[in-house]
């Protein structure tokens, strides 16, 4: 451990100081209102993330939606309006003024009647759910089996739930035994090698799902090279809807792991004041442009030789160690997109980080007259949604498969628990974001660059200088009257 | 070198005690004036820089005319292209006020990298923010600039001035009169006027 934090070398004051030991609070400073959450702060905290109260017993939990005043406060529109879905409140004015529906209704192109059922608002009828719960529900994504305390430092050190109540606790919060959908794997499988899903579940369920008898060594049942997993069953719990465009309002607030982004839920097309490029990437999700699922996820292996080579791609200073290594795996999904498949747009909001295995991303810019350039690529090694190590935002730019892609997703909440459990991990990690970051910042510059190069005018210059005098010039020169140059 | 100012920037607000020493071992504070260069188009860079206080432009120059980039304010880090190779700076960049910066030595990125500590990871988070929203600016002007050149063989002084492109302005740029010396055209927001320059005699 000490070698990996670099502890030897660190600024220390005494012996057997940690860096990374939570420090006791400054005395003068005021409680934050991190402070009185039930679950202990963490020095870790995201802290690009508003600090907002969260349950105690959703220590995943996304921040509460915000009231609709808050739009005026600067909040998103598009969390107030989705809130105020929710509580059955009275809908939101459409963007001329008029009924919003009404509005939706003149400007909404045709909708194939056997698929419109997912633009229902709340309740839906059972026959519906029942049409959505066919569809695979999310696979169960443990976590790795270690101790999980509040202290301890596993897994489930600095989340706030020990080994006892507040564990079951936890685990019912998200709970897909009692009520949860048996689904075969047989019929999950979209390709051979193991339990697969829409990508619009990744993050929407599994990443919070606990479970203790988790064993790693189960997901290598997979004779396919680079395609790892065998799990028996996948669990579809039955309040979770997988389609985001088809989530009933009432249950927008309901999703404890939503992250809330512009597009999502229910009358969010009102607000399209600003207007949107890249409309084949999904407004709700990643790559659901493909038949209202998008690419299909799958567990990694540590042994994956992609996997391995991607990450020695990445050029990770100092080397990853073994359980290093292991903890990328287990925290990872992997990701399989066709070419001219979107991974995401611009402006979409970073949801994950993404580490490139096979094939090449293009990225594209959208530029105010309209049109969509590329401007660079993601090959082997790269990262892309570099945001989701900062804490979130929004995509600079978009990211479609120039060919058929595979890479490595780490969603905001996995990448919270690599800065907990390994923060040494994660600062060598955005080391390697920044100068990734910094190589792509050249190569854009350098397309301007040739640009100013070759489109610019050349510039006024000053007239040459007049040539030397020859003779005859001196002589008439000297006729003139002119004063000889020396 | 008083760094507790930090707290005041978005994502530094629970800034503790011992990461403030912490960092002191790190960065060093410098203020600028206003007007100041704080680092020039095609130079080599040595560190970034963590806006404290201030606001700075960025813009590029080319041939007689420059392009703004980017208006930099507090929490926003200068020079992240050190850090691929070559370490040229690709912008200029010029106090607009008095400026307050933590400046970071390329060394002692490294030294956070190398040996992680929690004031080193805030660092770095705060700067690959930054870095991803300057590589969303340069992203756009890549785009523009890809665009004009598909689209006009030579374009035009309205298309170079939808992309930002100004004539003479903002930059530094020697006087193209006389002997190219002694004279600074600092602003000229004007319409381009178009000069014969002869020397005295």
């Amino acid at each position: 451990m000490a070698t990996v934090f670099g502890l030897v070398h660190a600024p220390v004051s005494q012996p057997g100081y940690d860096p990374f030991a939570p420090q006791r609070p400054t005395p003068a400073r005021a409680p934050t209102p991190a402070a009185s959450r039930a679950v202990p702060s963490s020095q870790f905290d995201d802290p690009f993330e508003p600090r907002r109260a969260r349950s105690s017993s959703a220590p995943f939990a996304p921040p509460r939606a915000a009231p609709p005043s808050a739009a005026a406060s600067g909040e998103s529109p598009y969390i107030a309006a989705d809130d105020a879905f929710a509580r059955g409140g009275r809908p939101a004015t459409g963007q001329h003024g008029l009924d919003p529906a009404r509005e939706r209704a003149a400007s909404r192109p045709y909708v194939d009647p056997t698929r419109s059922a997912s633009r229902v608002s709340a309740p839906q009828s059972p026959a519906v759910t029942q049409g959505y719960r066919a569809d695979p529900g999310p696979a169960q994504r443990p976590l790795p089996q270690a101790p999980i305390s509040s202290s301890g430092t596993g897994l489930g050190a600095g989340l706030g739930f020990g080994p006892g109540a507040e564990r079951d606790r936890f685990t019912s919060q998200f709970a897909v035994s009692s009520s949860a959908q048996q689904v075969p794997a047989s019929q999950l499988s979209y390709a051979p090698g193991g339990p697969q899903r829409p990508i619009s579940q990744t993050f929407g369920f599994a990443s919070a799902q606990s479970s203790p008898g988790f064993d790693p060594a189960q997901r290598s049942g997979s004779t396919r090279p680079g395609v790892v997993g065998s799990a028996p069953a996948v669990t579809t719990p039955s309040g979770f809807d997988p389609s985001p465009r088809g989530r009933p309002a009432s249950s927008v607030g309901a999703d404890p792991l939503r992250i809330p982004r512009p597009g999502s839920g229910f009358g969010s097309d009102l607000f399209d004041a600003q207007p949107r490029f890249n409309q084949n990437a999904s407004r709700d999700g990643y790559g659901a442009g493909r038949a209202g699922h998008g690419p299909m996820a799958t567990q990694v292996d540590p042994s994956d030789e992609d996997f391995q080579l991607a990450l020695r791609a990445m050029a990770i200073q100092p080397a990853l160690q073994e359980s290093e290594l292991q903890l990328l795996a287990q925290m990872a999904w992997r990701w399989q997109l066709g070419a001219g498949e979107t991974l995401y747009g611009e402006g979409d909001q970073v949801a994950a980080a993404f580490l490139m295995g096979n094939g090449i991303l293009r990225l594209e810019c959208a530029t105010p007259d309209g049109p969509v350039m590329p401007i660079g690529a993601l090959k082997q090694g790269d990262w892309g949604g570099e945001l989701a190590f900062a804490g979130g935002g929004a995509h600079g730019t978009a990211a479609v498969a120039a060919t058929d892609v595979s890479l490595f997703a780490f969603d905001m909440a996995r990448l919270r628990q690599i800065m907990q459990v390994q923060p040494g991990l994660y600062v060598r990690l955005l080391a390697v974001l920044a100068v990734q970051q910094a190589r792509r910042q050249r190569n854009s510059q350098m397309r301007v660059d040739q640009f100013c190069q070759t489109a610019l005018p050349r510039p006024i210059e000053s007239p040459q200088e007049s040539p030397a005098p020859t003779g005859l010039g001196r002589l008439l020169s000297k006729l003139t009257g002119g004063k000889e140059e020396p | 070198m008083n760094l507790s100012s930090l707290r005041a920037l978005a994502g530094w607000g629970d800034l503790g005690e011992g990461e403030l020493r912490g960092l002191a071992n790190y960065v060093t504070e410098r203020w600028v004036r206003v007007g100041t260069l704080l680092q020039d188009f095609g130079h080599p860079l040595a560190s970034l820089a963590l806006i404290t206080q201030g606001e700075v432009q960025t813009m590029m120059a080319a041939r007689d005319m420059a392009l703004l980039v980017e208006l930099l304010g507090p929490g926003r880090w200068l020079g992240t292209e050190a850090l691929s190779d070559g370490g040229n700076a690709l912008v200029t960049a010029r106090a607009l006020t008095d400026v307050r910066v933590l400046i970071l030595p390329i060394d002692q990125f490294e030294r956070v990298r190398n040996q992680p500590t929690p004031v080193g990871l805030r660092l770095l988070r705060s700067l690959v923010a930054s870095a991803a929203a300057t590589e969303a600016r340069q992203s756009q002007l890549a785009a523009q600039a890809v665009a004009l050149q598909q689209k006009h063989l030579r374009p035009g002084r309205n298309e170079l001035a939808s992309m930002g492109f100004a004539k003479v302005a903002f930059a530094i740029q020697p006087a193209v009169g006389a002997d190219r010396s002694g004279v600074e055209v600092v602003q000229h927001d004007g319409v381009a006027v178009a000069a014969n320059f002869r020397p005295l005699r």
